[in-house]
């Protein structure tokens, strides 16, 4: 709902409308053929009115002149020319949606490939939501403009500027009425527009915060109710109730107009018409017919103005809205591999940071300095406060973000010097935030290694004690895990992402225990399960558990981003340093 | 519903609809006007009438325009006034609803209620008064001066409106359906971006970036087939109008040439038909949209009423014949007591069962146990969220049900696991609309060791974002330690109310709780051994029954889960210790 704080104009006109062409050119034969299909229709509509006329002029106006035969063909011809127009229409209609889903689908598909492969500093400095909505929303307001708003544009122009040219042949002076209403008209609809666009655009505002609020005060509604503040929260809204509705009430206070004076033009022209084409028809220099068609020509034309200001505004809001699109596909993918990065193979599990510094945001550090090295096998086990930078050393490890100095090594060899394919292939992750997608069970375990058979993946979920739970399934390894995996428990999400890392059979292995309250059975299972995985592997564990933490063969205590100490559970107890109190404080 | 909340307005609205229809009426004349004059002014060739009706036809235009901008501008008004209070009242019934009635309506269900409801109603609203009596006056004077013209040719316009409607209706009726199918696909395909930017670390680990983007071109062409498949649909609406229309208007000439050459009728007749056949076009396509606006409305207006017209639950209101007041607190009488208490949320399996305690004024009470055990109910029918199935709660002795709900509620500060936090400043959050004064919100805010965070960020009229985003865990904590606290509480209730602490300031919590709550009970649910353990009693639950009460010693004796749960967080060495 943040949408109209994004700058509604689009800043670069050119570059976006040249970003779109690209996305447009392939579909050029076919917007060719919608050129022609939309000239035809509205040649063929422009015909009738004249035709409809010289059905008047043939019945006569006085009785037993009709010359019956010609009204006919004239009113068959004149239905068989929109019968046409309409089939065109209808064929128009539906080639634009197949070029512009076309377009739009190579877009979306485009907008998301970039969107996984971003490096992880963006995802984590952006909004979700942001993202979602570039797909979803922006996308579908360039699909709407590129279906509906160039044919529309195109057959309203071609409307008012085949009327002119119709009323122009028929008589010349009744067409000058028209000299002053359409330039009136045009006048008018710009002023109206600049007066009504920034009383829309604060209405929108006012109902995001409403929108807003709404939402946010009802999550606390327990607690409003414990507290007995019904009332004073009802009152807060009364106010946000208030300017919202009196934001709607001003930007339709004047959109009140609108409707009304579309009529207006045409009812004047109606009036004009009729009276000074009487007189024109008193003084003979025009027929009835004449006059019929010129009626129905002048009732064609107020509508196409209108819509031709309403397109323009919206073509503004599709051009920004690809304009967002497009400075996300700008956004540099995951930088390649170095020239001549080799595969990182028969990984032994030596791992090295070498002075390593890292910041998110400039001048914020929240690395300092690190040194570390483990060896092939060892268990290493990272503690420290929240935000002490605990996830940032895993997020290095695995190549999320590159240090700002110094640098990590395997076997070595600096991460660098590798691909990233094969350095990522050589780590097993679990997550405290357990990540599945909807999907099987067998698919969600199988992620890493799609190729591997049912026996491999029982076996891993065997040895992450979720078999059970699995074959307790109507449909086994085949139950679909819903939507946010609802139907799971926690502990259950954490069982299935470990038998996933199992599966992987890699040499390395990072974990971020899960402090998550889920029963003493189930705790137990995950425990039991995690020793498993760490057994034979190089491990980094951010750990919670103290019997990690005991059987560690070396802790790292990180502390405002520097390694404050580092040693065994008994060497640091010993030691009695900031590890001895943090353990006293949490452990007894 | 809707009718309560316009009734005040009818006056107001009895108006709207007399200048609306004024102003259409003067539209509606002018075909009929011309026809006057190509019919009878034109052939007795007087100029100087001619220019009197083109006169009177201009003022009619301006006329009309003028009465409909005054008319749209009362209804915007009307339908304005009428959505604000329909809002209020549905935002201030929504905070009042029972636990089980939002349960059972859902908070996101309450949220589009709120705005995406009330929005779709206000459009209705504002379009009927607008352009439903304009379509509808459009129509009929249409029809009306057709037959009126020339009742012979008017038939025609019978002929026509029958498949006019049923084509509109048809198309509608099928489209409808694909969009929603539409809809469906794009949901589906949006869930592929959600799931791959939450997950973008595991792909990203095992190297699926392709797999995902193969996954997404799936869901992508779906929603490209669903899309055409509807607009197809949708496109055959406008060909199929445009050809009736026209057949009538082909109709209208060739029967109207055979008329007028019988003399039954005048050509100017034929001329202003075919005006008045486009002008009933128009309105008919309006009056669908209407219907459409309609339909879409009445499904709104019916869930707004829903909530609008739910009565109170029975668990907010205490037995008014057996009301009691509360006594002050005696060390003597538990300051509150579960006798057997048995309660189930779906009313299938017990969610608590048969659960007795006691708690003393001055005692804390610790609760543990696994997720689902039923820790959290406890306190929600402590605070009479819910009602009980069976058994007794008693607060200084007396019956739950029997005390002003309001009075009970001033008895408690609480806590709950994520509880809620607003965007305003930190003094409105912990004053939470009570009026209590900064010194309370001062010393309150000690007690809950929030000195530091409150200093760092410029005091107490640091502003929050929305959910206390800009907040760590622990200084949300403390924040809502401090409103539990500012209210002077005889009951405290914490429900994983300090988990985000660190130990140390955790410690310093409980030591001032001592200090300055000496007389409050208290009932703290934790997953932390070493937040209960100082507690004089821990219940154990599990799957809602009580598996054990007593001290921290006493349950590492004779509560197996508790200790293997104490062993896992402590060590061995717990039994010790």
């Amino acid at each position: 709902m943040q949408r109209e704080e994004i700058e509604l104009k689009p800043k670069n006109y050119r570059k976006t409308l040249a970003g779109l062409l690209k996305y447009v050119r392939p579909e050029a034969p076919g917007l060719a053929l919608a050129v022609i299909l939309v000239l035809a229709a509205n040649i063929l509509a422009l015909i009738g009115p004249r035709l409809s006329g010289e059905a008047i002029d043939a019945m006569g106006i006085v009785p037993g002149q009709a010359d019956y035969r010609t009204t006919v063909a004239k009113a068959l011809f004149m239905l068989a020319c929109y019968a046409g127009s309409a089939m065109l229409n209808y064929l128009l209609v539906r080639l634009i949606v197949r070029l512009s889903q076309k377009i739009i689908r190579t877009m979306r598909q485009d907008t998301f490939n970039k969107i996984v492969e971003l490096p992880l500093s963006y995802i984590d400095t952006h909004q979700a939501g942001d993202l979602v909505s570039r797909i979803s929303y922006d996308l579908d307001v360039v699909s709407q403009s590129l279906s509906h708003d160039m044919v529309q544009i195109a057959a309203s122009i071609l409307a008012v500027v085949g009327s002119l040219i119709m009323m122009i042949s028929l008589s010349l002076s009744l067409s000058l009425i028209f000299l002053l209403i359409v330039p009136a008209t045009v006048i008018f609809t710009i002023y109206r527009i600049k007066k009504t666009r920034p009383l829309f655009r604060l209405r929108s505002k006012k109902l995001g915060e409403m929108n807003g609020y709404v939402e946010e005060i009802l999550y606390g509604q327990k607690t409003i109710q414990a507290y007995d503040q019904e009332e004073y929260f009802s009152c807060r809204f009364g106010k946000i109730n208030a300017d919202s509705i009196e934001a709607y009430y001003k930007a339709d206070y004047q959109a009140a107009m609108n409707g009304p004076s579309v009529t207006l033009i045409s009812n004047l022209s109606l009036s004009l018409v009729s009276m000074f084409g009487a007189l024109l028809f008193l003084q003979g220099r025009v027929s009835l017919g004449h006059l019929t068609s010129f009626i129905l020509y002048s009732r064609r034309f107020s509508g196409p103005i209108n819509e031709i200001a309403a397109i323009l505004a919206e073509l503004q809001s599709a051009l920004s809205a690809a304009e967002r699109v497009f400075t996300l596909l700008e956004q540099p993918s995951e930088p390649p591999d170095k020239a001549g990065a080799t595969e990182l193979q028969d990984v032994k599990g030596e791992v090295e940071f070498r002075n390593v510094s890292f910041s998110y945001l400039p001048e914020i550090p929240v690395l300092k300095n690190i040194n570390l090295r483990t060896k092939p096998g060892s268990l290493t086990a990272i503690v420290g406060a929240t935000g002490s930078g605990k996830t940032t050393l895993i997020n290095l490890l695995m190549r999320f973000y590159d240090p700002d100095e110094g640098c990590i090594l395997i076997d070595g060899q600096p991460v660098l010097d590798v691909t990233r394919r094969s350095l990522r292939r050589s780590f097993a992750m679990v997550l405290q935030d357990t990540w599945l997608f909807k999907g099987t069970i067998r698919d969600n375990i199988a992620y890493g290694r799609p190729e591997a058979t049912l026996d491999q993946i029982r076996a891993a979920a065997e040895a992450a004690h979720i078999d059970n739970f699995i074959t307790a399934q109507p449909e086994g390894y085949d139950s679909i895990i819903s939507d946010g995996a609802e139907n799971l428990s926690q502990g259950q999400k954490q069982l299935l992402a470990i038998a996933r890392a199992m599966l992987l059979n890699t040499p390395l292995l990072i974990l971020d225990e899960a402090t998550s309250n889920v029963d003493s059975r189930t705790e137990i299972a995950i425990q039991d399960a995690m020793n498993k995985l760490i057994a034979g592997r190089t491990s980094f564990v951010i750990a919670h558990r103290l019997s990690t933490i005991q059987k560690a063969d070396n802790i790292i205590l990180i502390a405002d981003g520097q390694i404050e100490e580092q040693g065994t559970h008994q060497e640091l107890l010993t030691k009695g340093g900031a590890y001895a109190k943090l353990y006293q404080a949490q452990f007894t | 519903m809707l009718k309560t909340y316009v009734k005040p307005y009818r006056i107001r609205i009895v108006w709207n609809a007399v200048i609306k229809m004024t102003g259409t009426l003067l539209e509606v004349v002018l075909p009929a006007i011309l026809a006057y004059i190509v019919n009878a002014v034109v052939p007795v060739g007087n100029s100087g009438e001619i220019i009197i009706w083109g006169v009177i036809m201009v003022l009619c235009s301006f006329g009309a325009w003028l009465l409909n901008i005054v008319a749209n501008r009362m209804a915007s008004r009307t339908a304005s006034l009428t959505i604000r209070s329909i809002r209020q009242d549905l935002f201030a019934r929504s905070l009042t609803l029972s636990a089980r009635q939002i349960d059972k309506l859902g908070i996101s269900s309450l949220e589009s209620r709120l705005t995406s409801d009330t929005y779709i109603v206000h459009r209705l609203l504002s379009a009927t008064l607008r352009m439903g009596i304009r379509a509808i006056m459009l129509f009929g004077g249409g029809v009306i001066f057709c037959l009126i013209l020339s009742p012979r040719l008017s038939l025609v316009l019978l002929a026509l409106v029958i498949p006019l409607v049923l084509v509109v209706r048809t198309v509608f009726r099928q489209a409808v359906p694909l969009f929603r199918w539409v809809q469906q696909k794009i949901d589906d395909m949006v869930q592929v971006i959600r799931e791959n930017i939450r997950g973008i670390k595991v792909s990203k680990a095992l190297d699926k970036t392709e797999y995902e983007q193969g996954r997404f071109a799936v869901a992508n062409e779906e929603v490209q087939k669903a899309e055409i498949e509807a607009i197809d649909q949708i496109a055959k609406m406008a060909p199929s109008v445009n050809l009736i229309l026209f057949s009538g208007v082909a109709l209208v000439l060739i029967y109207g040439a055979r008329l007028v050459n019988d003399g039954l009728i005048q050509t100017g007749t034929v001329m202003a038909f075919l005006s008045y056949f486009i002008q009933i076009t128009n309105s008919l396509m309006a009056m669908n949209r209407m219907v459409n606006i309609y339909n879409r409305a009445v499904a709104s207006e019916k869930r707004i009423a829903e909530v609008l017209e739910l009565p109170a639950d029975t668990n907010q209101i205490a037995a008014a014949d057996q009301i009691q007041q509360l006594p002050d607190p005696d060390p003597e009488v538990p300051e509150v007591e579960f006798r057997n208490v048995s309660f189930s949320y779906l009313g299938k399996r017990n969610d608590l069962d048969q659960i007795s305690f006691r708690l003393f004024p001055g005692e804390t009470l610790g609760i543990m146990g696994a997720t689902g055990s039923g820790k959290s109910t406890v306190i929600r029918l402590l605070l009479r969220q819910y009602e009980l199935t069976s058994g007794e709660i008693l607060v200084r002795g007396i019956d739950l049900r029997r005390i002003p709900p309001a009075q009970l509620r001033s008895l408690f500060g609480c806590v709950f696991q994520n509880d809620f936090l607003f965007a305003g400043s930190i003094a409105e959050n912990i004053d939470f609309g009570r009026g209590l004064g900064e010194d309370r919100i001062r010393r309150a805010g000690k007690i809950a060791q929030t000195a530091d965070f409150i200093s760092d960020k410029d005091g107490l009229t640091f502003e929050l974002a929305a959910k206390g985003v800009n907040l760590s865990g622990g200084q949300k904590q403390r924040l809502l330690l401090s409103r539990a606290f500012a209210g002077r509480p005889e009951i405290l209730i914490l429900d994983d109310a300090s988990s985000a602490l660190d130990f140390q300031t955790d410690q310093k919590l409980r030591a001032a709780l001592r200090l300055h709550f000496p007389r409050t009970a208290q009932i703290i649910i934790a997953q932390r051994i070493s937040s209960v353990r100082q507690a004089d009693r821990i219940m154990f639950l599990d799957k809602g029954s009580l598996l054990a009460l007593g001290t921290h010693d006493e349950l590492l004796a004779s509560c197996l889960p508790y200790r293997e749960i104490a062993e896992l967080q402590m060590g061995p060495a717990a039994e010790i210790a």
